[in-house]
């Protein structure tokens, strides 16, 4: 019996103490003691020259290899360490990263790089092969945006995606060490500006292939030709760090010691770290961006993504009527859905093409010299469109069923513009439906919906990343629209003669996007935009719509 | 008693493959894929359907998943860390989960014990009032109502710990959450405690005890606390538990890199290989303790053990 009592005693003494104990030899990789630390509130502060910026960030990074990501958080993170032949500027535009200078053939439109004296973090220099490579293996792997090769319209891609030939046919390679040439089916008239994304980026070969599956897995399988290098990363990580690549070609450029991300999805507990100083930025919820818009570390920096209704087309009745199309566009209040519900800075949307995307061969954003602008909030235009939408069709009421995710800001959006619609136009009722974002989407590619509410975030800097959108056969063109007309001019703009007369195929942009704004082929709502606090002293973080969304390349301190 | 522990171990085993069964069905049926980017093409997402063997039917899926899991192979994740194999995430993620919940239940089980004591030996005075307000406050208000109150007051008004967890100074940095983890199971250990520390504390032999002339601590601690303590040991083991799956929630506030901010997010994105991996973990953790608790029961009382084993059988 007293056996068994202590028995007792040691199993419930193990129970309690396992957990404590297994955790003291075998904890996360950490670089020293908790108590050898010093302030733990100041964390950033190096004692070395310059300073570690501490980043927030909403959602946790998916995987740092260029050809593995898909979200736009991972493209940020990646850009900071790795430098394609071109990058951005402050403004947006593509100036030379990796290349120092090129040549375009104005007969093939064939692209030649020749490369600057750049190395990678490991010392090793950065050569067109590098480029060969890369650019190979996002088709073998297949990278999620393996499709930006087609739209830039480099040679065999499309075949090869199709599966019709080989990788090896790309029309890629490297004349020389530091000659990279791209040969094209169609030459690309944006293809300096796609060049910042990712997949376009190098990736040192012989390195790449030592590590195998390992690629970007940890710090010491990763290496950065960009400003600044991994020194701590693990994959899902909640924080990882990187510091100034010394390597870099333009080091002196650099001025931070290093970036740290953090990984925060509650947004009230980011916000009172920035107040701790543990963050430098910090992205804010729409409720914080309320409070705190009149501060002056408050910073609203417009995001490329356009929420807008999607009519289904495809289904005829109601929707296929442009006038009840425009009267459901019109009759809604967008000003009210940004400053009442979203109140996050988000703009009223009365285009297709958004703000910041891309700028023209004037100089001008495309939303400037366009000017084209449709569905502006007018109830009582929306209600004669909608009395001759209604006398066209023969009947006095529609029902309409509109999906939409299945997210909180997403659903007080949805209900408001139900109730406005219901208000505003007599004899229509709408019913809500809320999917899971997958469902939701794969409901609209099949055309099996009345109107969905949904966004789209561009892909690459150019206005064709929304046009395409409403081509025939392309898998987010959800209504099913078709016009010859706006068929001939799409197919117009991708044309060689195009691609080389800037000037002209911006007019041709335009025209297109008339024909949509005639046509109401989507019903805009409004352009997001993300609300940011940034420390006073921090200055020189660029902001980009596209692409990269935030560069920490050039914030200067002090 | 061998057999006794012989049967329980089974029990467990044959609740752990039923579980496993149960998880991968109700995946199975759960709308949407891991492979939800709008941008994929339909012949992408049906060539990683392909690559990952999602395409196969769904007793193929399972048993290959089964085969894997007893060979210690989790698989990769789809989309939270791109290809990484499960066992990778874990090796990192999971001694801080436990640590942190190691942590909490320790500290929980001290304090609580402490309160209960003082809530009993102070019987009817004000300190009984306040260690049970305490308790209850602790019992009926979730974790994360904590962890907010302590971000604002030690955190970020007094600025005494960081709000963030750093891997670089883990203790510190763990402070709060841990503080707030452990007032669920503090609360309610201290709630046992006081109410097994009156029993015992007008129990006969106690009067015994006192009569015999001792007195002091040696009567409190080695009489009537030892005496109090075995029905607390048995809801020990659920407490355990709720504070390791309380710490999804506090994970996500402290964004500590644990396996509850994993499971958060695994189930968010349709990664099935992080969900059923982490379920699984879970799972056995429970099993686990509940384990320990059925043996343990065993052990402190006779009688269970007699009524189920058989006869015949020494």
């Amino acid at each position: 019996m007293k056996l068994n009592k202590i028995l007792a005693l040691i199993l419930a003494f193990v129970m309690v103490f396992s957990f404590a104990a297994c955790s003291s030899d075998d904890g996360p990789a950490q670089s020293g003691d908790g108590e050898s630390q010093g302030d733990p509130v100041t964390g950033g502060d190096e004692e070395s020259e310059g300073r570690v910026l501490n980043v927030h960030v909403t959602a946790a990074i998916d995987s740092i290899d260029p050809a593995l990501t898909s979200a736009g958080d991972d493209f940020e993170v990646i850009g900071q360490m790795v430098e394609g032949l071109f990058q951005c500027d402050a403004s947006g535009a593509a100036i030379p990263g990796m290349a120092e200078s090129y040549e375009v053939d104005p007969e093939t439109g064939t692209w030649t790089f020749h490369l600057r004296e750049a190395y990678w973090s490991n010392g090793d220099p950065v050569t067109a092969d590098d480029f060969v490579y890369a650019w190979q293996r996002c088709f073998t792997i297949p990278a999620e945006y393996v499709f930006l090769f087609e739209t830039a319209g480099i040679k065999n891609a499309a075949a090869i995606i199709a599966g019709e030939k080989d990788v090896t046919e790309l029309g890629v390679y490297a004349a020389d060490e530091k000659t990279f040439v791209v040969e094209f089916d169609v030459p690309c008239a944006f293809f300096d500006s796609l060049m910042f994304f990712p997949v376009f980026y190098p990736v040192n070969r012989a390195f790449a292939e030592e590590c195998g599956e390992l690629y970007g897995s940890a710090p010491e399988y990763y290496l950065s030709n960009g400003p600044f290098a991994l020194s701590a990363y693990t994959p899902a990580a909640t924080e990882f760090s990187m510091v100034k690549n010394e390597n870099y070609w333009d080091a002196d450029a650099v001025e931070l010691a290093g970036l740290t991300y953090k990984v925060i999805l509650d947004s009230q507990q980011a916000y009172l770290a920035y107040q701790n100083n543990e963050l430098d930025v910090c992205v804010l919820s729409s409720e914080l961006a309320d409070l705190l818009k009149s501060d002056a570390e408050f910073l609203a920096t417009e995001s490329g993504y356009l929420w807008y209704m999607s009519p289904n087309v495809s289904q005829g009745g109601a929707m296929a009527n442009v006038n009840i199309r425009k009267a459901i566009g019109k009759a809604f209040n967008k000003e009210a859905v940004c400053n009442n519900i979203l109140r996050n800075g988000s703009v009223p949307a009365d285009f297709c093409i958004p703000i910041g995307l891309a700028t023209g061969p004037d100089g001008l954003d495309y939303r400037e010299s366009s000017g084209i602008t449709y569905n502006e909030y007018d109830v009582a235009e929306a209600q004669a469109l909608w009395a001759d939408g209604l006398a066209e069709l023969g009947v006095d009421s529609v029902e309409l069923t509109m999906i939409f995710d299945d997210e909180e800001s997403i659903k007080l959006v949805a209900e408001f513009i139900q109730q406005e619609l219901q208000t505003n136009l007599p004899g229509l009722t709408i019913t809500l439906q809320p999917y899971p974002k997958k469902q939701r989407s794969d409901l609209m590619k099949a055309h099996d919906y009345d109107i969905g509410l949904c966004r789209w975030g561009p892909d690459y800097a150019d206005p064709l990343t929304y046009l395409d959108l409403w081509t025939d056969g392309y898998t987010h063109n959800y209504g099913d629209w078709h016009s010859d007309a706006y068929m001939e001019i799409l197919d117009k703009i991708k044309t060689v003669e195009y691609a080389v007369d800037p000037e002209a195929r911006w007019e041709l942009i335009k025209q297109a996007e008339q024909i949509i704004a005639d046509e109401s082929v989507i019903m805009p709502v409004y352009q997001n935009c993300n609300a940011t606090l940034v420390k006073s002293d921090v200055d020189g973080i660029e902001f980009h719509s596209v692409g990269l969304n935030r560069v920490f390349k050039n914030v200067k301190v002090g | 008693m061998k057999k006794y522990i012989l049967k329980r171990v089974l029990y467990s085993i044959v609740a752990i493959l039923v579980l496993l069964f149960l998880l991968f069905l109700m995946l199975d049926m759960m709308p949407g894929s891991p492979f939800n980017d709008d941008k994929l093409s339909t012949e992408q997402i049906e060539a990683l359907n392909e690559k990952y063997g999602l395409d196969d039917p769904f007793v193929v899926q399972y048993f290959r998943y089964l085969f894997s899991i007893i060979k210690g192979d989790f698989g990769v994740s789809y989309n939270i860390a791109s290809n990484v194999p499960i066992t990778d995430l874990l090796e990192t993620r999971l001694p801080t989960s436990i640590r942190l919940g190691g942590q909490a239940v320790l500290l929980g089980a001290t304090a609580g014990l402490i309160l209960g004591l003082v809530a009993a030996l102070k019987h009817n005075t004000i300190f009984d009032t306040i260690a049970t307000i305490i308790s209850v406050l602790g019992v009926s208000l979730p974790s994360y109502v904590f962890a907010l109150a302590l971000s604002y007051t030690l955190g970020y008004r007094l600025g005494w710990f960081p709000l963030l967890y750093d891997s670089t100074s883990p203790f510190i940095s763990s402070v709060l959450p841990t503080v707030a983890l452990s007032m669920f199971s503090m609360a309610n250990i201290a709630r046992f405690t006081r109410t097994e520390m009156l029993e015992v504390l007008r129990s006969d032999y106690m009067l015994l005890a006192e009569s015999k002339g001792i007195s002091g601590p040696k009567l409190i601690i080695r009489h009537a606390l030892r005496n109090a303590l075995i029905p607390i040991i048995t809801v020990l083991g659920p407490l355990i538990v709720n504070t390791m799956t309380g710490s999804l929630v506090i994970e996500k506030i402290f964004s500590i890199p644990g396996i509850g901010e994993l499971m958060v997010r695994s189930i968010q994105q349709n990664d099935y290989n992080v969900t059923i991996a982490l379920s699984f973990i879970y799972s056995l953790m429970y099993i686990g303790i509940m384990l320990v608790v059925d043996i343990l029961y065993g052990i402190i009382d006779p009688r269970i053990r007699l009524s189920k084993e058989d006869n015949h059988e020494s």
